[in-house]
């Protein structure tokens, strides 16, 4: 090759470097002109709330179809089953619950509202002015880190408490703080936040936390803190710290009971609600709820338990083992609690349009004649779900309840109890839920002892709270877990030729408790692999 | 049993493959080289320089061919009479050369065009003067005529060529001569004459063919000298697969190329394609070039292709360089050629069914299964006897329906049809290619046509191309290619997986298809799939696509020898509207009220007209550009030179996104040193939109060398039966840039819109804020370092083969989320950093023999074996509990599971076992785990991998043929080994989520078969047979298959009878697609998954199709 050629190559490879490099626009991107960085976000107040909203959004529906995996917790309960065993909370009550097997793994899930909530408060600073706005955001934030921290420590006692942004290169290796390390945190923020934040806000802010939400949560941490779970030694002083926070929020006066107990459920944010979320176009709920056998097709999802539906009193307000109460164990079903027909479908109910028909071979049972009803899919129990299910089938508005009065009328009378024994505050207490007027039970006898009182007042709770979040995490920090294992019984029902119902009771379910293993929730296990800090909770 | 048949039948076609070898007689039979032109040359003008000595003379002759664009024609025997030639000429004109020879060596040359017929002087004595005349015709093995061939007197110097129409006429023939027919990159043929007058040859073509070139990035090139691992397939093997899919018609026919066809859907049956299996945790998909430029493929009519190239090593690949790294699969279609216009018409009509359908039992079996399944579990039997009865006897059809949904919703067969027309041809200055043909194929749902509309499910497509080449001067040449197509999908409102489940789930016994009133039957369990097919409206998808390309080429030898530069555009645009009609429909339950009258109760829906809904989708615009420098050029005789450098920018517009764009600069520099030393270098540098400016363009260089052993003297001394033997290696960098998810990963963090939070008495969504994806500023590409060693081998001029790859693969940098950073950062949406690692190692062998006994008879035998293993590592997994656990150290796509060991025979046992109660119900007759760790108890801990990955690691396929006289014969047998299928959920078990039972559930153990049971305890719902239904071994079906995927009886009609209708060729055929397929699957077809293609198999897809197709091709 000569020079001459050689010079014409390189001349030809110049062009083309030189064509490359003049094109590397060629590869520029348009700048993304909708895209949002933080200093865009946090330059505008309205901007701003909808980061607000989103720390929001961690507040969870029990009704939504993916908080337990298409169950409701309370299918982890005695309080039901859900039909289907692929549902989430089956591997609670077959055993097969593990730090590898998880139910209920909301740990990284709440951290990622937590960081939210500092993102939040670390920049909302940078808005200009709307400075009134801006404080009660603040607060806003700060009830929904501790709440969030709350539903940490329920579960899984105490856990390592961040209380800033962490950035990508943080050290992340940290330890768990102590429960007290974590009540005492959520119990301050919930003092600062309640000075803050309004009674009550205008209608189309309702859902926003109040001043009442934020007593509730530290009305509800101190209860659990004072609990025998986290309270071996019982000291006397916690009781008395959550029968004060308690009676608290009672005093503020802001809240009253709501007279129907059914439609307590359905009308949102009614005089009764301290906090709710409100759950919309949920008609799902409905849906998966319905009898499987009913007209309009469903899916039978809840089934009450007969061990749930025995802790109901008799509608003369003894229980169903005082010889005197009249209860018939051939009619297990007649002359109960006023609550058991608002919270639950028996047989002979129309629901949905339709006869309910869950004996043996009707409809709605768990084997329908072929053709009718999804045949494996109808109730394992007998019984399907009332309580929170719109009959009327409008998808319309509904709130979940987070805090309500009535709660906080059995947190008070509870820590009343175990600080005074049943003194007359307790009595009052309880018959305020009692006397709610579709309710109307009689007024208790006041003749029992505290030991007595407490399982009266563990009983009223089972009965007043039902599906409402709360029996799982009662009987744990209770320490009586093991009423959640054993068998569960169902009724296998015969229909007769009058018409008439024979209830056998039948097991359905050997359920696994392992107590006191359960009673805290296991991390999860990747979570321990990649954190050596982080220990495990005890027999996990 | 089948797998014994597997074996016999494989040890069998090895067995053939040997015998084969053995007995074929060896033909020393030799032929030119030379390119073939029809104009008359002055051999005294023509200079030539040539320095060799010792050489045989055929080889010096060779010599002068390749140098000179002439052609020599010479016998068999040449070389053993002159077998040491010398020759010294420097610039010397060939006639001079030639005069030399003749004087030296007592050589006859004689000129006809080119052409030079090369004879000794001694035989001028003895040629026979006796003798008949004889006229005939050349053929190709496509019937087109062969000018230019050449026709010898065996044993004689006298010869001829065939002129432009093939046709030959040679005085003089002894009545029993033998007649030599050769041309270039054809296997010569000798023809015994048996006193006939006219004599017509077909030639089959050398398809070992050194010769022949190659397509490879950017450009072609010459196979003999080829360093890369590329193989290639042409039109005439494609064309033998009667499959709409063009994808579907690769499987086995190429090492290193896995293609795995999914399911059968019309219109959406491509399969899925790797080149020496996975590479990385993304995207693996190959990039596919059709004429050059990044396109679809699947839907291409095979009529329209020339050749098919995959692009394997790193020496063929780098020059795609971010976009190479998964191989490259590269279409070529058809030229024009110059000739007579030659039309080519072709009808094929074909049926095609299920390969294998699901066998679901019918209600007597169901409802005796789910009785024993509730007593299993303790509770009473659903049906009675007297039911039981019923269902046995069918004697009340509507109120205890016996249904086979798959027979009421599918037929059993489906037809599909094509036409294809295409005319080529063309003259010194402008050449064409025209195709047009028409598929239409009917899926197998029942016809579904109202008064209002057709819902019937079908798909059609009609294929356009034009590819013109004009030649604007002597240096100056431009191509236009013009190709559209239009893919039309028509079918029920309802998608195919709804209607499949319902298929699945529907239980016989749940209710009939119609009730006696002709209304559409009701069941509670899911819709009747019936009158979603026919009722439920229809969907109808319109895909058009547009695709030109013009390429200008000039020559640049007025600046040096060998240059030219070309120039290349492209536009594509593909345009797809969807419109749908639904509607619902009404169900009906039948029943009987206490008198015995029956009672219609509307169930769901109503009847209502229907509605209208369309949506555009996946249209995209593509702008593609290419100018290039090539060079090429031999010094000094033995110094090939070849160059290219080459500069492209690729810009496409999907939908409203912002467009992605490419820009790359490839090189390539080859040398060779007298054919026989080879060297390459290659590179591409290119870069993509998707990387932070400074991060965005890549070198990736690749080296390889090649020696072609059999040109030393030293081998064609002492083995002359070593026609070629090659070694070749390449090593270097190619990268993927193709790592799916979202682009621009190294933008800052964002915020975007997340989940916001009802507020208010009337809530509406009042919208969220929050950061979304996190950049990554330094993300990258993958880069694979490839290695590759390859050894090419045949013997007995090319009778038999073997080609023989080793490669070697490492990727790193692959773009992966970390899986060790804690929760308690609470960032969701991690930044994807570049760390993943594959190793992907294997090897593929070809093996040939092909052999032509007589003009009449010839024969192939060929089989191909791929093995691929990877290996994932640097996987940023926490350490788990146990080491079998962990993913790091196994292939992509491994399953975790537990062991089983067979079925509990007693409640002793089980109480004697590791606690499995975890599960649930543990009843004997359910499936026994093993406990990995020995704890005692079975859970996750317990799991370790199980089965093979997603794709089979060993890719098979063989083929045999022959042809004689009129008829050919060829079969492909294709098969996979070291491959899993997975069955769960509707495809597995009974009575999931009250979903039916199936055949294979019959097996199940019971007390009395516990000996022989193959399927555990039956359950009457899934969660009675939890424990059995765990991620488990048992579910793992072994996916080896071997298929007979091809098999083509063709026979072309005498010419002396075409002629009269002036077609000059004219042949009928039969052909079938998966016609057999061996494996111990038994559940399923062994290919299919599910459409989302991971490794789980739950039975809502569409079958795979066997087809049987016969076709008609005229050519006139």
């Amino acid at each position: 090759m000569n020079i001459k050629l050689n010079i014409k190559i390189y001349t030809l490879f110049s062009v083309l470097i030189l064509a490359l490099s003049s094109c590397a626009e060629y590869l520029d991107p348009e700048p993304q002109q909708d895209d949002l960085t933080k200093d865009i976000v946090f330059s505008d107040i309205l901007q701003a709330e909808k980061v607000l909203n989103n720390v929001y959004s961690g507040i969870r529906s029990g009704l939504q179809a993916g908080t337990y995996s298409y169950a409701m917790l309370a299918s982890a309960t005695d309080e039901g089953v859900n039909s289907f065993s692929w549902a989430g909370t089956w591997p609670v009550t077959n055993g097969a619950w593990s730090p590898t097997n998880q139910f209920d793994n909301i740990w990284s899930r709440q951290y990622q509202f937590i960081r939210k909530a500092h993102l939040f408060l670390e920049n909302i600073d940078q808005v200009p002015g709307n400075d009134e706005l801006k404080t009660r955001m603040k607060a806003e934030a700060r009830f929904l880190r501790a709440y969030y921290y709350f539903t940490l420590v329920e579960r899984y006692g105490g856990v390592p408490l961040v209380t800033e942004l962490l950035s990508l290169d943080a050290d992340l290796a940290l330890p768990r703080n102590t429960m007290e390390e974590c009540v005492n945190f959520i119990v301050s923020e919930c003092d600062a936040v309640s000075g803050i934040l309004p009674g009550t806000y205008g209608s189309s802010d309702l859902g926003r936390v109040t001043r009442g939400a934020a007593m509730a949560l530290k009305a509800r941490a101190l209860l659990y803190f004072a609990s025998p779970l986290h309270n071996p030694s019982n000291e006397t002083s916690r009781w008395e710290a959550a029968a004060k926070a308690a009676k608290d929020v009672i005093d503020l006066g802001t809240y009253s009971l709501y007279p129907d107990y059914q439609e307590l459920f359905l009308e949102p944010f009614n005089e009764e609600i301290i906090y709710a979320r409100v759950d919309y176009g949920n008609g799902f709920f409905d849906t998966w709820n319905r009898p499987s056998g009913n007209i309009n097709g469903g899916w039978g999802g809840t089934n009450p338990t007969v061990n749930f539906v025995e802790s109901y009193d008799m509608e003369n307000g003894k229980t169903i083992d005082d010889p005197s109460s009249g209860y018939n164990p051939e009619q297990p079903l007649e002359n109960r609690d006023p609550r058991l027909y608002q919270t639950v479908v028996i047989p002979g109910d129309t629901w949905f349009g339709d006869s309910y028909e869950s004996w043996d071979g009707g409809k709605d049972g768990r084997t329908p004649p072929p053709g009718q009803g999804k045949a494996g899919d109808g109730t394992r129990t007998g019984f399907n779900l009332k309580k929170y299910v719109q009959e009327n089938f409008q998808n319309n508005t509904r709130t979940w309840i987070v805090f309500r009065l009535g709660e906080m009328y059995l947190n008070y009378a509870e820590a009343m109890n175990e600080v005074n024994g049943p003194v007359a505050e307790v009595y009052d207490a309880l018959d305020m839920i009692r006397g709610r007027q579709t309710v109307s039970l009689p007024a208790l006898e006041r003749n029992l002892s505290q030991a007595e009182m407490r399982e009266r007042i563990w009983k009223e709770r089972q009965v007043e709270l039902a599906f409402e979040e709360h029996r799982w995490f009662d009987v744990r920090r209770w320490k009586i877990g093991e009423v959640l294992g054993g068998p569960m019984y169902g009724y296998k029902m015969t229909k007769n030729a009058d018409g008439s119902l024979t209830y056998e009771k039948n097991v359905f379910q050997e359920r696994r408790y392992d107590a006191p293993k359960f009673n805290l929730y296991p991390i999860p296990q990747s979570e321990i692999n990649i954190n050596e800090n982080l220990e495990q909770n005890p027999l996990w | 049993m089948e797998k014994f048949i597997r074996k016999e039948l494989s040890t069998a076609l090895c067995v053939f493959a040997f015998c084969m070898m053995l007995i074929s007689p060896i033909y020393a039979s030799q032929y030119a080289y030379g390119a073939v032109e029809r104009r008359q040359v002055d051999i005294a003008k023509m200079k030539v320089t040539l320095r060799s000595a010792g050489k045989p003379i055929t080889q010096v002759l060779r010599e002068v061919g390749e140098r000179t664009g002439l052609f020599f024609a010479y016998e068999d025997q040449l070389d053993k009479k002159i077998s040491a030639v010398t020759v010294n000429v420097d610039d010397q004109s060939v006639l001079v050369l030639l005069e030399n020879l003749s004087k030296d060596y007592g050589l006859k040359f004689k000129q006809v065009n080119k052409t030079i017929h090369v004879s000794q002087k001694e035989n001028d004595t003895q040629e026979i003067v006796a003798g008949i005349k004889v006229t005939g015709t050349v053929y190709d093995d496509q019937d087109f005529p062969i000018p230019g061939a050449n026709i010898l007197i065996k044993g004689t110097s006298t010869g001829t060529i065939t002129d432009l129409d093939g046709k030959f006429v040679l005085e003089d023939v002894p009545e029993d001569g033998v007649l030599i027919v050769r041309f270039v990159g054809f296997e010569p043929m000798e023809v015994p004459v048996n006193g006939r007058s006219s004599i017509e040859v077909k030639l089959s073509q050398n398809t070992m063919g050194l010769d022949e070139v190659v397509v490879v990035g950017y450009g072609m090139q010459k196979k003999a000298t080829l360093v890369g691992a590329v193989n290639s397939i042409d039109t005439k093997d494609l064309l033998q697969s009667p499959t709409a899919n063009l994808g579907n018609a690769l499987g086995g026919r190429l090492p290193g190329l896995i293609v795995q066809q999914r399911g059968g859907a019309p219109g959406s049956d491509a399969p899925t394609i790797r080149i020496r299996g996975v590479g990385t945790t993304n995207n693996a998909d190959p990039l596919v070039l059709v004429d050059g430029v990044e396109r679809p493929f699947n839907q291409i009519d095979p009529n329209e292709v020339e050749t098919i190239s995959i692009l394997k090593d790193a020496s063929a690949t780098a020059v795609f360089g971010v976009r190479g790294a998964n191989g490259v699969i590269l279409i070529t279609t058809k030229r024009g050629e110059i000739g007579k216009p030659k039309v080519t018409a072709t009808f094929n009509q074909a049926t095609q069914s299920p390969t294998q359908l699901p066998d679901y039992l019918d209600s007597y079996n169901t409802a005796m299964l789910m009785n024993e399944g509730l007593r299993n579990e303790g509770q009473e039997a659903l049906f009675s006897d007297e039911e039981l009865e019923k269902f046995r006897t069918g004697s009340d059809p509507y109120l205890y329906p016996n249904t086979d949904w798959y027979d009421a919703v599918l037929n059993s067969s489906a037809p599909q049809s094509q036409a294809n027309i295409k005319i080529s041809g063309g003259t010194k200055t402008a050449r064409y290619f025209v195709s047009g043909s028409y598929l239409t194929q009917r899926g197998l749902y029942k016809d579904a046509k109202t008064p209002d509309y057709d819902a019937t499910d079908r798909f059609q497509r009609y294929n356009f191309r034009s590819n013109l080449d004009f030649d604007v001067t002597n240096d100056f040449t431009a191509s236009v290619n013009l190709a559209g197509r239009r893919e039309i999908r028509n079918g029920p409102a309802i998608g195919l997986g709804t209607i499949f489940s319902g298929m699945a789930r529907l239980k016989p016994y749940e209710s009939s298809v119609y009730n006696p009133d002709g209304s559409l039957a009701a069941s509670n369990v899911g819709a009747n799939p019936v009158g979603q097919v026919t009722q439920s409206g229809y969907n109808r998808q319109y895909l058009n696509t547009f695709e030109l390309t013009v390429k200008l080429n000039h020559k640049l030898d007025f600046i040096t020898e060998g240059l030219s530069a070309r120039a290349m555009g492209a536009y594509d645009n593909v345009y797809r509207y969807n419109e749908r009609w639904t509607k619902s429909f009404m169900e009906v339950r039948y029943s009987l009220d206490e008198d015995g009258n029956p009672v219609y109760i509307p169930k769901t829906g109503v009847e209502t007209p229907l509605s209208f809904g369309s949506d555009w989708d996946n249209n995209s615009r593509r702008f593609y550009t290419e100018f290039a420098i090539d060079y090429a050029r031999t010094f000094d005789e033995d110094h090939a030179v070849s160059a290219l450098a080459l500069f492209n920018t690729d810009r496409t517009w999907r939908n409203a996104n912002w467009p992605a764009s490419k820009l790359g600069l490839v090189g390539r520099v080859t040398y060779g040193y007298k054919d026989k030393y080879l060297a390459e270098f290659n590179m591409g540098y290119n870069g993509t939109d998707n990387f932070a400016p400074g991060l965005r363009f890549g070198f990736f260089p690749s080296a390889s060398a090649g020696w072609v052993i059999s040109e030393e003297s030293w081998i064609k001394d002492s083995a002359p039966w070593v026609s070629f033997l090659k070694l070749r290696g390449s090593y270097g960098l190619v990268g993927n840039s193709g790592i799916g998810g979202r682009r621009w990963l190294y933008f800052p963090d964002k915020y975007g819109s997340v989940d916001g939070y009802p507020f208010g008495e009337n809530p509406n969504n009042t919208g969220g804020l929050g950061e979304t994806e996190l950049g990554n500023p330094l993300v990258t590409w993958e880069k694979a370092k490839k290695s590759n060693i390859g050894i090419e081998a045949f013997f007995y001029e090319d009778k038999f083969g073997i080609v023989f790859d080793l490669f070697r693969e490492s990727r790193n940098d692959i773009l992966m989320t970390r899986r060790d950073v804690s929760g308690i950062l609470g960032q969701s949406s991690l930044p994807p950093v570049n760390i993943g690692v594959m190793e992907n190692n294997g090897f593929e062998i070809e093996l040939s023999h092909r052999n032509r006994i007589s003009g009449d008879f010839g024969y192939f035998v060929t089989g191909n074996m791929s093995y691929a293993r990877n290996v994932r590592s640097n996987l940023t997994e926490p350490t788990p509990e146990y080491p079998w656990m962990s993913e790091e150290g196994t292939p992509l796509g491994q399953i975790f599971g537990y062991q089983n060991l067979g079925f509990f025979d007693s409640q002793e046992e089980i109480d004697n076992w590791a606690d499995q109660s975890a599960f649930g119900m543990v009843l004997p007759g359910d499936i026994k785990y093993k406990d990995l760790n020995g704890d005692g108890i079975i859970n996750a801990e317990d799991m370790g991998p199980i089965g093979y990955p997603l794709f089979p690691e060993i890719i098979y396929g063989a083929t045999v043929g022959f042809d004689y006289k009129g008829f050919d014969f060829s079969m492909l047998f294709q098969g996979a080994a070291n491959g899993s299928s997975y069955f769960l959920q509707e495809a597995g078990w009974e009575f999931f989520n009250s979903a039916k039972a199936m055949e294979h559930h019959l097996g199940r153990w019971t007390p009395e078969t516990k000996d022989t049971a193959t399927y555990p305890r039956i359950s009457s719902a899934s969660d009675g047979a939890n424990n059995n239904f765990q991620v488990s071994d048992f579910w793992l079906k072994d996916a080896s298959y071997l298929r007979l995927k091809n098999l083509e009886i063709g026979y072309s009609l005498p010419k002396s009878f075409l002629s009269k209708f002036n077609a000059s060729n004219c042949r009928i055929y039969v052909n079938g697609t998966n016609l057999l397929t061996w494996d111990d699957v038994e559940w399923q077809d062994p290919e299919m998954r599910d459409s989302s293609g991971s490794r789980y198999f739950r039975g809502w897809q569409y079958p795979i199709m066997r087809v049987f197709n016969a076709g008609l091709s005229v050519t006139f």
